[in-house]
C-alpha cells in the first residue's frame, strides 16, 4: 500500500484532471454520474473500506469499453468526447479499485492524459494555472512516489531530484512549443470543439431590431493591437448592407473574388500611401466570415490560404472559423474606401418608403453640393432623434423606419444608419449601411484595444465626388464604465492569447530566422568547413539542431548551477569525490566496494598513485561527515591536481589489494 | 589526536612499552564510558593498563581479585550492624570506585559473576532494598586468562555483551621487553605516574564523545556490520543491539580521540574489531572470532 502523501496526490490528480474536464462543459450531462462516484471512491479508499473485487473491475472495463465504442459511434460520434468520457469513467472506476502502487500511477497519468484532453477543448487562460498545479502535483507525486516504492535504493535527495525533473520537463515543453508548428484552423483531433460566439448584423442579411440585444452584451469580440498612426475614431469595418425591403437589409450580389495569400501575405490593393496602420487582430470564434479591420485596409498578414474580397471591400474568410484567428492588417486611413462606381442598387428604395423622400427634400431644400447635403442630413438625424436601445414594437400599416422618422424619434444605430440611407438615396446621392464595431476600450495594461459586442455600430457609406465617404448620423452613447480588475484580467488573457495560444509558424519561422541570423554571424568568418560538411542539411535544418543544442548545453548548465546550490554540501562533496574516483579508475586505481576512502587513498599512495588522494580523502571525509561545506572548492582544487598529476604519470601496476581490511 | 588524549596515551606509554595501539584502545573505551575486557596471558601489564589509566586520570581506583570463594557481597559491600546506633548500615565494596580491575574474572562463580551485571549496566548496586550509585566516570577493567581452563567459569554470554570492548596486549617487542627490564628495576614505575587529565576533565571528555556527528549512511553501515554478524556462516551467535549501540560509542570515542567532531567509516572499521569479536560466537570448526569480524569487514560494502 502506497504511503498516504501519495495517495492523497493520486486523488488530487484525479481531481483536478476530471473537475478541468468537467468545466470545459463539453462532456455529455450524464457524465456527472461516473464524475460523483470519483470522490465517493477516494473516501471510501482514505476510511480504508474494502476494494471492489477484482472480478467487477474486470465487469465494470468491459462495460466501459462497450460504452465507449457506442459513444463514439452513436452518442458523441467524435473521437475526443468518448475519449473524454473514457477518461472520466476510468478515473471513476479506479478510485473503487486502489490496490497497489501501479493503480496509482495509473491514476496519474489518466490524470495527465485528461489535462492533454482539456487543452484541446479550451482556450481559456485559466488553463494555463491548472496545468502548472497539475504538473507540480504530478512531478512531485510521481519522484515521491518512486523514492518510496522500492526500500532497498539510497535515498536520493528529493527536493533535488524532483527539480532536475521538472526543470528538464519545462525546458522540453519550451522546446517543443517552438519546434512543433501548430496549425490555426483545427485542433489536432480534427474537429474544434468551440462554441462560437453569436453575433448578429455581420451577415447578408440584417432584421430590424436585431441590434438591440447585442448592445448590452460585454462579450469580448476581438483584441487589436495598433501601431502606427491611428485614427481619432476607430470604425472597424465589416460587412456592407445594399437592398432594403422596408423591414430588413440584404446584400446583393457584390462580385466576391477569391485571394490567395503569397508567402502569408495578401494584396488588397490600393494605391499605398505612407503612414499606415497595423493592426494585428485577434478574432475570438464568431458567427460569421466577415473580417474586420479599419479602413482602408491594403495588406494583410496571416495564416490563411484564400479569401474572399469583393466589390465593397468586404473580406471574409472561407468558411466561419473554428477557433480564434488571428491576422495582421496594415490601413490607409486617408484612402477611400472604394472608388467603385456605385450601381442602381445603391439608390434602390422600399416601395413602403412612404414619407421619406419628402422629409428628405424639405431637410436639404436649397443646397446643392451633396457633401453638403449630405452632412445636413446627418445633422438632422442627430439634432432631432434621440439614442435609445429600448424601441417600442412597429404597429401595423407603417415601416419600423417610418415609425423611427416621425412618430417615436428614438433608436440606435441601425435605425439612424438605415434612415440616413434611405434619405441619401431620396436626394439621388448613393448611399448604403456598414456594420462592423466603433471604437474598444484602450487596454493601458496590454497597450491593445478591447472590441466587445456592444461596441456593434452600423455607419453609412455615400458616394460624393466620385468616392465613398463615411457618414455617421447616430449620436454617440454614453460611454461604459469598466472595473480596473477586468482590465488586468484581460490584459493576462491577451498576454496568453498572443504568446501561447496564437504563437504561429510566422513566429516560429521569425524565431528560428532571428537565430540563423545570429549564428550566421558565428558561423561564417569561423567556420567555413563546418558548413561545407552539413552542405546536405538545409540551412534550418541545421540551425533548429544548433539551437537545440544550445538549448539543452545552458539547460544543462543551468541545472548544475541549481544543483550545486541547493543540494546538500554533502552530495556536493560525493559529486566532487565521484569525480576523483573515476579519474584515478581510469588511471588504473579502482576503489574496491569493501575499502574505506582513506583505505583506497592509502593503497593508492602506496602504489605510486598521486598522494594527493590522501588529502582529497580526508576533505571529503570532512564536507561529507563533518558537514564542513566550505572546504567544496578546495576538494575541487584538489581534484584538478589529481588529475594533472594523473597526467604526468605513466600507467601504474595493476592495484594490490593488500590494504583490504 | 586530541591534544589530552594523546598526552593520556603518553603518560601510560611509559609504564606500557610498545602498546600504545591497545592503550589508545582503552583509552577510547573509558571516554566512550564502557567496560573493558582484557583476555591474555598473566604478566603482560593488564593490572599495571588499568592502574595507570586510573592514575593518570586521578581515578579511584580498586583491584578485587576474583577467586572461586568470592561472594558477591565481597564486591558489592554488605549491610552492617551499628552497634553504637543499632542500626544496620551499608559498608561498600570494592566496586565503589571510578576504575575498578577485576582480576580472573573468570575464576569465580557464575552468582558472584551476575553480582556484576546491574553494576555494569546501571552504573548502580542494590542490595536488600538500598540503591546506591556508583561514582562518576564508572570503569570496570576485567581480565581474563585464556590459557587456564582448570577451575575458571567461563563469563556468560549475557555478562560478556556488556563489556564495551575486549583487548589482547599481547608480548611485547623484544626491545620493548627490555626497556620493561631496564626500567622497572624493581620499583612499580605505574605508582609514579603523574595525573594528566582530572576526573571532571574525563567526564567532560565522555560527554563530548556522545555529541560526535554520526552521519545517517554510517549508521546504516554500522547496521549492515552487525547483521553480517548475525548472518555469517561461521557464527552461531551474532552481535547484539546493545553490541551496535556499543560500537556506535566506540566509533564516537575514536572520532574524538582523534581530534573530529565527527566520525568516518575508518573509526567504526578500527573499533569494530574489539567491540564486536567478544560477542560472536563462532561454530566450533570456524576460525577464531576477530577473522570472522576481519572478513566481515572485507566483505561488507562501505558508504561513500
Amino acid at each position: 500500500m502506497p504511503n498516504r502523501k501519495f495517495r492523497l496526490s493520486t486523488a488530487l490528480t484525479a481531481g483536478v484532471g476530471s473537475v478541468s474536464l468537467l468545466l470545459t462543459g463539453e462532456a455529455h450531462s450524464l457524465m456527472a454520474v461516473p464524475s460523483l462516484l470519483i470522490p465517493l471512491g477516494y473516501v471510501r479508499s482514505y476510511l480504508g473500506r474494502p476494494n471492489i473485487t477484482q472480478k467487477a473491475v474486470a465487469a465494470f472495463v468491459f462495460l466501459d469499453l462497450a460504452l465507449f465504442f457506442l459513444d463514439l459511434v452513436f452518442v458523441s460520434e467524435d473521437t475526443l468526447l468518448a475519449v473524454v468520457h473514457l477518461t472520466l469513467f476510468f478515473q471513476a472506476l479506479k478510485s473503487f479499485d486502489l490496490n497497489t502502487h501501479e493503480d496509482h500511477t495509473q491514476v496519474h497519468f489518466m490524470g495527465l492524459l485528461q489535462i492533454i484532453l482539456v487543452s484541446e477543448l479550451t482556450l481559456s487562460v485559466w488553463f494555463a494555472l491548472v496545468l502548472a498545479l497539475f504538473m507540480v502535483i504530478l512531478v512531485v507525486s510521481l519522484m515521491d512516489g518512486y523514492l518510496h516504492s522500492d526500500p532497498g535504493t539510497e535515498r536520493v535527495a528529493f527536493t533535488g531530484a524532483a527539480a532536475k525533473v521538472s526543470g528538464w520537463t519545462l525546458l522540453t515543453l519550451v522546446l517543443l512549443f517552438i519546434l512543433v508548428p501548430r496549425t490555426a484552423w483545427t485542433g489536432f483531433w480534427g474537429k474544434s470543439h468551440l462554441k462560437r460566439i453569436a453575433t448578429t448584423g455581420f451577415s447578408d442579411e440584417m432584421d430590424f431590431g436585431s441590434y438591440g440585444d447585442v448592445k448590452t452584451d460585454d462579450t469580448v469580440v476581438m483584441r487589436v493591437e495598433l501601431e502606427g498612426p491611428a485614427p481619432g475614431e476607430l470604425y472597424w469595418r465589416g460587412s456592407t448592407l445594399d437592398r432594403f425591403d422596408g423591414r430588413a437589409w440584404t446584400r446583393s450580389n457584390t462580385g466576391e473574388r477569391l485571394l490567395f495569400s503569397r508567402d502569408k501575405q495578401f494584396v488588397l490593393g490600393g494605391q499605398t500611401r505612407e503612414s499606415l496602420v497595423k493592426q494585428t487582430i485577434y478574432l475570438e470564434p464568431i458567427n460569421t466570415r466577415v473580417l474586420f479591420g479599419l479602413p482602408t485596409s491594403v495588406a494583410m498578414e496571416a495564416e490563411f490560404m484564400y479569401i474572399g474580397l469583393d466589390d465593397h471591400r468586404v473580406m471574409k474568410l472561407k468558411r466561419e472559423p473554428r477557433g480564434r484567428v488571428r491576422y495582421t492588417l496594415w490601413s490607409d486611413p486617408n484612402m477611400a474606401v472604394d472608388i467603385r462606381k456605385p450601381r442602381p442598387s445603391d439608390l434602390q428604395l422600399p416601395q413602403t418608403v412612404g414619407r421619406i423622400p419628402d422629409l428628405a427634400r424639405e431637410v436639404v431644400s436649397g443646397i446643392e453640393d451633396p457633401q453638403l447635403k449630405a452632412m445636413i442630413i446627418g445633422k438632422y438625424l442627430q439634432g432631432n432623434m434621440a439614442y435609445a436601445l429600448e424601441t417600442r414594437r412597429t404597429p401595423r400599416g407603417i415601416s419600423p423606419i417610418e415609425d423611427f422618422l416621425f412618430n417615436t424619434r428614438q433608436g440606435y444605430c441601425e435605425h439612424f444608419s438605415t434612415a440616413m440611407t434611405l434619405m441619401l438615396r431620396s436626394v439621388n446621392i448613393p448611399a448604403r449601411v456598414v456594420t462592423g464595431f466603433l471604437g474598444g476600450d484602450v487596454n493601458p495594461l496590454g497597450n491593445y484595444v478591447l472590441v466587445r459586442q456592444s461596441d456593434a455600430h452600423a455607419w453609412v457609406e455615400a458616394y460624393i465626388g466620385g468616392r465613398w465617404m463615411r457618414f455617421d448620423p447616430t449620436p454617440s452613447a454614453p460611454p461604459s464604465l469598466r472595473s480596473a480588475t477586468a482590465i488586468y484580467l484581460d490584459a493576462v488573457r491577451m498576454a496568453w492569447f498572443k504568446y501561447v495560444i496564437s504563437y504561429s509558424s510566422l513566429e516560429q519561422r521569425r524565431a528560428v530566422r532571428t537565430l540563423e541570423s545570429g549564428l550566421s554571424w558565428i558561423s561564417r568568418p569561423h567556420l567555413p568547413d563546418m558548413t561545407r560538411l552539413f552542405s546536405g542539411l538545409s540551412r534550418k535544418g541545421l540551425t533548429i539542431i544548433g539551437f537545440m543544442a544550445a538549448a539543452l548545453f545552458f539547460g544543462w548548465k543551468l541545472l548544475l548551477l541549481f544543483h550545486r546550490q541547493n543540494r546538500s554540501p554533502q552530495r556536493s562533496a560525493l559529486q566532487s569525490y565521484e569525480r576523483i574516483l573515476k579519474r584515478l579508475h581510469r588511471a588504473g586505481f579502482s576503489k574496491s566496494l569493501c575499502e574505506t576512502p582513506k583505505q583506497f587513498a592509502e593503497r593508492v599512495a602506496r602504489a605510486g598513485g598521486p598522494v594527493d588522494a590522501i588529502d582529497a580523502s580526508e576533505i571529503y571525509y570532512r564536507i561529507r561527515y563533518g558537514g564542513d561545506a566550505g572546504l567544496l572548492h578546495e576538494l575541487d582544487r584538489i581534484a584538478t591536481r589529481i588529475e594533472q598529476q594523473l597526467a604526468t604519470m605513466r600507467k601504474p601496476a595493476p592495484p594490490n589489494q593488500e590494504a583490504l581490511g | 589526536m586530541n591534544e589530552e588524549v594523546r598526552k593520556l596515551v603518553y603518560e601510560i606509554g611509559t609504564v606500557i612499552h610498545g602498546k600504545n595501539e591497545v592503550v589508545r584502545m582503552a583509552v577510547e573505551c573509558l571516554a566512550a564510558g564502557g567496560h573493558l575486557l582484557i583476555e591474555d596471558v598473566p604478566g603482560v601489564g593488564k593490572t599495571t593498563l588499568a592502574f595507570a589509566m586510573a592514575r593518570a586520570t586521578r581515578c579511584s581506583f580498586r583491584r578485587i581479585q576474583f577467586t572461586s570463594d568470592l561472594l558477591p557481597s565481597d564486591i558489592l559491600g554488605t549491610q552492617i550492624l551499628n552497634r553504637k546506633t543499632g542500626d544496620f548500615e551499608f559498608r561498600k565494596g570494592p566496586i565503589f570506585a571510578n576504575i575498578v580491575l577485576a582480576d580472573e574474572i573468570n575464576r569465580t562463580n557464575p552468582k558472584t559473576q551476575s553480582a556484576l551485571l546491574e553494576a555494569m549496566n546501571e552504573k548502580r548496586v542494590s542490595q536488600e532494598g538500598l540503591s546506591l550509585n556508583l561514582p562518576k566516570p564508572f570503569m570496570l577493567v576485567a581480565t581474563q586468562n585464556p590459557v587456564e581452563y582448570h577451575g575458571t567459569f567461563p563469563l556468560p554470554e549475557s555478562q560478556l555483551d556488556r563489556f564495551m570492548m575486549s583487548l589482547t596486549i599481547g608480548y611485547p617487542e623484544p626491545e620493548d621487553e627490555k626497556k620493561v627490564l631496564v626500567s622497572n628495576s624493581g620499583i612499580p614505575r605505574a605508582e609514579e605516574i603523574s595525573p594528566v587529565l582530572t576526573t571532571e576533565d574525563l567526564i567532560r571528555i565522555q560527554n563530548a564523545v556522545q555529541e560526535v556527528r554520526f552521519h545517517d549512511a554510517l549508521t546504516d553501515y554500522l547496521l549492515r556490520l552487525v547483521a553480517a554478524t548475525r548472518h555469517h556462516e561461521e557464527v552461531r551467535l551474532g552481535a547484539s543491539t546493545r553490541g551496535a549501540m556499543f560500537l556506535m560509542r566506540a566509533s564516537r570515542a575514536r572520532a574524538y580521540c582523534s581530534g573530529r567532531n565527527y566520525v568516518v567509516p575508518d573509526d567504526i572499521r578500527t573499533v569494530a574489531g574489539p567491540v564486536l569479536a567478544h560477542r560472536i560466537i563462532p561454530r566450533p570448526d570456524a576460525g577464531s572470532s576477530r577473522d570472522i569480524i576481519k572478513t566481515i569487514l572485507q566483505q561488507t560494502p562501505v558508504p561513500l
